[in-house]
């Protein structure tokens, strides 16, 4: 252990000496999530209330729970509660990034997106197929309640997975860099979107007339004389890319990515064998600005060489 | 006294016997005591209902820690970009394990380092150097790669040296 190191841990262990200046957490303070009675009620009062909105599916209230059995209000078109709704939220578009932990396809018309309005609505889409719904904000969870989405099928893979964010998301919230994150009840990350500007004309049939969003593409470049028969890519936000088949001297398809450094986990299929290439950290690198880049792939022996092309 | 089954704490037990400790995570990640309990307070109300589930005492503790990591880095984010209400001066007076002015001096150095650093890499700083945890366990915790969560402490740790060897060629 190094100065740095422990400086760090006698730090932070300094507060195992301090008195704790606040109450004591008592199991009385943790509120009691109501029973399956309650929360059939609170389906129920939300079924009701959402059947009256033409058009709009019903998902369950699944809200906190209250120390006060009480069954609070169904979700409604235009809830009091977009009142609380954070400022950065409303007035934009955001394009997807990413779902399910799939980088979405760059194509501008392909993009699913979403825009939330002040009066408590949402429209999103991809954008083929348009979905408008209601959301709900309470106690800084945010629920969506999707009405039904066509399902013309300009991209169906795309399609289930923004639906299934849709349905899924319990929780948004902006990161550092200024994504906006949807999680669902366990806190696990669903989707991410990135800001593409304020949106043109908030109507009923919102067709975004916007540019595919700044985001880092990154290709493989076959640059050796042997045939890839396969090749992934892992990026640092765990992204998994599946780049497929690339002849000698080719080039795969642009993929877009959230993160991405001059190098990262690479796994190359060829001559019936498996080269890897895994890097130890990306300490001391900088995140590539958004743009175009190759990853060009050489096989020298039995080990993948790397070399970074901004395009 | 509440239950304990099966040599297992029931959940009202285990915030008995887990909150202080809970709540000193809580106040490493977010800054300010009135947020750390409210963090605590968040997460175990959200694992309630999972509470019968999480049979494995190995898995429910990392699954709480995952929890109140992410309901600090919600509160965090919900305060917005404005600075932590760090709550320094308590610490201070506290005792540092290594004596000597020099670790004294250092270990204010990295409080206040800690205190600037972006959420998730502060998580990490503290889970790393506070929980004593493994790479793969705070990657567990964040919900990131092994690869980002050592990224994270790396980059501050090199933040750390520099700093040092700063105060080291000024002093």
């Amino acid at each position: 252990m190094d100065d740095a190191e422990r400086a760090f841990r006698d730090a932070l262990h300094r507060v195992d000496s301090v008195k704790i200046p606040v109450p004591a957490l008592e199991p009385a303070d943790v509120r009691r999530t109501p029973g399956l009675g309650i929360m059939l009620g609170r389906w129920l009062a939300a079924a009701a209330a959402l059947a009256m909105v033409a058009g709009l599916a019903v998902w369950a209230l699944a809200g906190r729970g209250q120390s006060v059995v009480a069954v609070p209000a169904a979700p409604s078109a235009t809830p009091s509660a977009a009142a609380s709704v954070p400022g950065w939220l409303l007035g934009t578009t955001w394009m997807a990034v990413q779902l399910g932990g799939k980088p979405t396809q760059a194509a501008p018309d392909k993009v699913p997106f979403l825009e939330f309005r002040a009066d408590g609505t949402f429209y999103g889409g991809d954008p083929c197929n348009n979905v408008v719904g209601t959301y709900q904000v309470a106690d800084g969870h945010l629920q969506l309640f999707p009405g039904a989405m066509s399902e013309i099928g300009c991209n169906t893979g795309q399609q289930q997975e923004f639906r299934t964010v849709l349905d899924g998301t319990r929780r948004v919230s902006i990161d550092d860099r200024g994504f906006l994150e949807l999680f669902d009840q366990s806190g696990d990350l669903l989707g991410i979107f990135q800001n593409s500007g304020a949106y043109a004309t908030p109507g009923p049939s919102p067709t975004p007339a916007i540019g595919p969003a700044p985001v880092i593409r990154i290709r493989i470049r076959n640059a050796s004389s042997v045939d890839f028969t396969d090749v992934y890519a892992v990026f640092p936000t765990g992204t998994k890319v599946h780049y497929g088949p690339i002849p000698a001297g080719g080039t795969s398809k642009y993929e877009s990515v959230l993160e991405a450094y001059s190098y990262t986990s690479l796994t190359v299929k060829a001559g019936g064998r498996t080269y890897r290439y895994q890097p130890v950290d990306y300490v001391g690198e900088s995140l590539l600005p958004n743009g175009q880049y190759s990853y060009a792939l050489n096989l020298a022996g039995s080990r993948i060489d790397l070399t970074l092309e901004h395009d | 006294m509440a239950a304990v089954a099966n040599g297992e704490p029931n959940f009202e037990e285990f915030i008995r016997i887990r909150s202080d400790r809970l709540l000193r995570l809580a106040f490493l990640v977010t800054g300010n005591w009135d947020d750390a309990r409210d963090a605590v307070q968040d997460a175990l109300e959200g694992v309630l209902p999972r509470w019968g589930r999480l049979s494995d005492s190995d898995n429910r503790d990392a699954y709480v820690r995952r929890c109140v990591v992410n309901a600090c880095l919600a509160i965090i984010r919900k305060r917005g970009r404005s600075r932590p209400t760090a709550e320094p001066q308590l610490l201070p007076q506290a005792k540092v394990q290594a004596d000597p002015a020099w670790a004294i001096a250092n270990a204010d150095e990295a409080w206040r380092l800690c205190t600037s650093l972006p959420a998730q890499q502060r998580a990490a700083v503290v889970l790393r150097f506070y929980q004593d945890l493994s790479f793969a366990e705070i990657a567990a915790a964040l919900g990131c790669p092994e690869a980002t969560a050592r990224s994270h402490v790396h980059r501050a740790l090199a933040v750390m040296r520099t700093r040092l060897e700063e105060g080291q060629s000024n002093g």
